[in-house]
């Protein structure tokens, strides 16, 4: 039998390392996007890949300002989904093999199943296999903006491809989706630029789309760098957000938003006066987006990762054996498909343990 | 967790959904036989270390090979808890609990198995000697000592001397001897650098040092033939010298081995790989596959492809950038013919450690034919 922790301890007392999630800062960033959307045409629709977590997607959907329904990355994260009830996926990976298309159909008995395609192959594989299941699956072009990998090129491509698809059986052309990063500390106008520029080809593709009398409901971008500038996007209909529930370093500034998710630590040696080592490693914590930041005790910093362990600098502060320390992922959605589990946590007492139910669902 | 309702064993390898750890358990076996051989010749025995695995089959592979002692080592109390059914004589911790409640979880443990700790500081005992409460049995201690320029470990002979001390004067201590790890790179300067570019990664560490080092250790303790030296550090095996006084190295990753340990024993093969699928063509310089970060764990580096004879576009594809969930390898110009979407393709983790953390489960391989499903039992299980 493996430890969990029961309710009402005190955050002293876990046994680390641990992933903590402060219930506080979680409702906070919740309740932002529900003010934020109120009175926006397009919602958010949060990304589950974030947190893979059935019962966090549900307090999502049920505090307002989403579409009503999440994002997945894989087949298997959208089945535990829908599993848990939520009735409306988006499925942000093109999924081209028949095993996982005859998954994602079945799915789609139960839920509203949209997918992202770029290929007219994929989408006539999709067409036949909903047919045999008698399901009809949503088909959402991916547009390439900036990240040089899933989405077609041009507005004209995605013309065709659209033209070339909605006469197939069992699915319905819906719309478009982008995905674009932006780097380094963008101030609010670099964010606004960046996102019209990125967009500005969805929504060009959109236009041409129309023009040929071919409907496009859904236009599904943006991230929780651009949640705001998106939504001011004529055409826009949904934000695709996920790092705003929890957030990481990489967004540190995005102040409105509260750092919920956490990796609770161990000092468990002190090699000299100004050094620390800490029971937490590359296999809990991601470094895809750089090294963690201590959140606690401030001014320690990390100096090295192994896979099991972190050496930080203390900085003159007085650091022992059997402290707690606490770090913040530089990308935490990486970080959380490693753990089993969320421990809840407000005031400093563990309120809430919960499963993180699509780990492990990859594919 | 995953759900495994879709695929049953007897289906082709590369039918298999994706991504897919694939284990081929033969293959296994041989790096078994081939790594124990090697420790053979250096005189020490291999002690399991299904950390790195997580697989209780792989362990009991190990387990029954020749040269292995019949203990393994963990690296926390709940991994401790996950290898139960092993039923080996002993257990070594490698990270020693420093707060009470955990403490006292290894306490309760202790009353079925038995436990050896791996203690680095003077305040390891302490609070061991404080937490364990009324143990029926002893608990064994193997001080850790820094042979290297590891940033970890006893530093000098007189630390050592003085924990000796202390574990003698204790009744819930027995001393077992020593532990060390053989470092294969001398300690980074700042951010490791194979995270940050920027940074360079300096030459391998002297074995031969790093040895002297541990018979100093050892002959100021007057480390007798009862008690034991345990090193960590198994990719140094081919560099270790003949000899008899370290008893066991601590090893699991070389039945599954990664590229950095591929690199370091090139008699060992791969048994091990990750199967993905080729899910866009959209760019014009890169492939997409459905694999990226959340599987492979690159923080440690970019997985390696498995060049396979009879997919001749597995010999020019190379990993350019992975993302959380999408993995983009570049090909030579007007070579992307023929590739066609939902091709699979094979690549070889950096650090298995890291990549195996991500699944739930491994897929047995024997002869390109699926064979079962094994649970990695230590996956998330942390503290």
């Amino acid at each position: 039998m493996n430890y969990k922790p029961t309710i009402g301890t005190s955050i002293n007392d876990l046994n680390t390392p641990c992933l903590i999630i402060d219930l506080t800062n979680l409702e906070h960033n919740m309740n932002h996007i529900k003010e934020f959307y109120s009175d926006k045409t397009s919602k958010l629709r949060p990304h589950s890949k974030n947190h893979k977590t059935p019962a966090i997607a549900h307090l999502q959907i049920n505090t307002g300002g989403t579409v009503g329904g999440v994002c997945a990355s894989k087949v298997s994260e959208a089945e535990v989904m829908v599993d848990s009830g939520i009735k409306s996926i988006l499925i942000t990976s093109e999924i081209v093999d028949v095993n996982k298309i005859r998954r994602m159909n079945l799915l789609a008995k139960r839920s509203e199943i949209n997918v992202a395609i770029d290929d007219f192959n994929n989408a006539e594989e999709i067409s036949k296999q909903a047919s045999q299941e008698n399901v009809n699956i949503g088909l959402i072009i991916e547009i390439e903006t900036g990240m040089n990998r899933c989405g077609v090129q041009t507005p004209e491509m995605a013309l065709n491809l659209a033209k070339s698809i909605i006469n197939l059986p069992n699915i319905t052309f819906k719309g478009l989706m982008s995905h674009q990063t932006i780097n380094g500390v963008p101030h609010l106008e670099e964010r606004s630029l960046e996102a019209h520029k990125t967009i500005a080809k969805v929504i060009e593709s959109k236009e041409l789309i129309e023009q040929n009398n071919i409907n496009v409901d859904i236009i599904s971008t943006g991230e929780t760098w651009s949640y705001d500038v998106a939504a001011s996007i004529p055409g826009v209909t949904e934000i695709q957000g996920g790092s705003y529930l929890m957030m990481e370093t990489d967004y540190h500034y995005m102040s409105e938003f509260a750092y919920s998710a956490k990796i609770l630590a161990t000092v468990t040696e002190t090699p000299d006066s100004n050094t620390a080592i800490l029971n937490v490693g590359m296999k809990h914590i991601s470094t895809l987006k750089g090294v963690p930041i201590i959140q606690f005790p401030k001014s320690c910093e990390v100096v090295s990762m192994n896979t099991i362990s972190t050496t930080i600098s203390t900085n003159g502060i007085d650091v022992g054996i059997g402290d707690q320390v606490i770090l913040l992922p530089s990308q935490q959605d990486a970080m959380v498909s490693r753990w089993n589990e969320f421990i809840g946590v407000r005031d400093g007492l563990v309120e809430t343990i919960w499963d993180i139910t699509a780990r492990g669902c990859i594919s | 967790m995953e759900k495994l309702l879709y695929q049953s064993p007897g289906i082709k390898k590369y039918d298999l959904d994706t991504p897919a750890l694939m284990v081929d358990i033969d293959l296994v076996d041989k790096n078994i036989h081939t790594y124990h051989g090697i420790a053979a010749t250096k005189h020490v025995s291999v002690l399991p270390y299904p950390s790195i695995h997580g697989s209780l089959a792989i362990t009991k592979r190990q387990l029954n090979a020749v040269n292995v002692l019949p203990s393994i080592c963990c690296n926390s109390i709940s991994e401790i808890e996950a290898f139960q059914s092993l039923n080996v004589s002993n257990v070594i911790l490698k990270n020693t609990p420093v707060t009470p409640s955990q403490a006292k979880r290894l306490s309760v443990l202790t009353k079925i198995i038995n436990i050896s700790i791996v203690v680095t500081h003077q305040r390891h005992l302490e609070i061991l000697e404080e937490s364990l409460g009324e143990l029926t049995t002893s608990v064994g201690i193997l001080l850790h000592v820094n042979c290297g320029d590891m940033i970890s470990g006893i530093q000098n002979k007189e630390q050592l001397k003085s924990m000796v001390d202390t574990i003698k004067n204790s009744k819930k201590f027995d001393f077992i001897g020593l532990s060390t790890e053989f470092s294969e790179y001398k300690t980074y300067t700042g951010i490791n650098p194979l995270i940050d570019a920027s940074a360079t990664i300096n030459e391998p560490n002297d074995i031969e040092i790093q040895y002297m080092r541990l018979l100093e250790f050892a002959s100021s303790v007057q480390v007798s033939e009862y008690l034991s030296i345990v090193v960590f550090g198994e990719n140094n095996i081919n560099t270790l010298p003949d000899t008899n006084i370290i008893t066991a190295i601590v090893a699991g990753c070389y039945t599954i081995p990664d590229i950095n340990t591929l690199k370091s024993i090139p008699q060992l093969i791969i048994s091990a790989s990750v199967l993905s699928q080729i899910i866009s063509k959209a760019p014009s310089n890169y492939i997409v596959i459905d694999s990226g970060h959340k599987t492979y764990g690159t923080d440690l580096g970019l997985p390696t492809i498995y060049r396979d004879p009879s997919r001749p576009f597995t010999g020019y594809l190379n990993p350019e950038k992975f993302s959380a969930e999408h993995g983009c390898l570049s090909f030579p110009a007007g070579n992307a013919a023929d590739i066609e979407i939902k091709s699979k393709i094979e690549l070889i983790p950096q650090s298995m450690e890291l990549c195996i953390n991500q699944f739930d489960f491994m897929r047995f391989i024997t002869n390109g034919i699926f064979t079962g499903y094994m649970p990695i039992v230590n996956r998330g299980q942390f503290s």
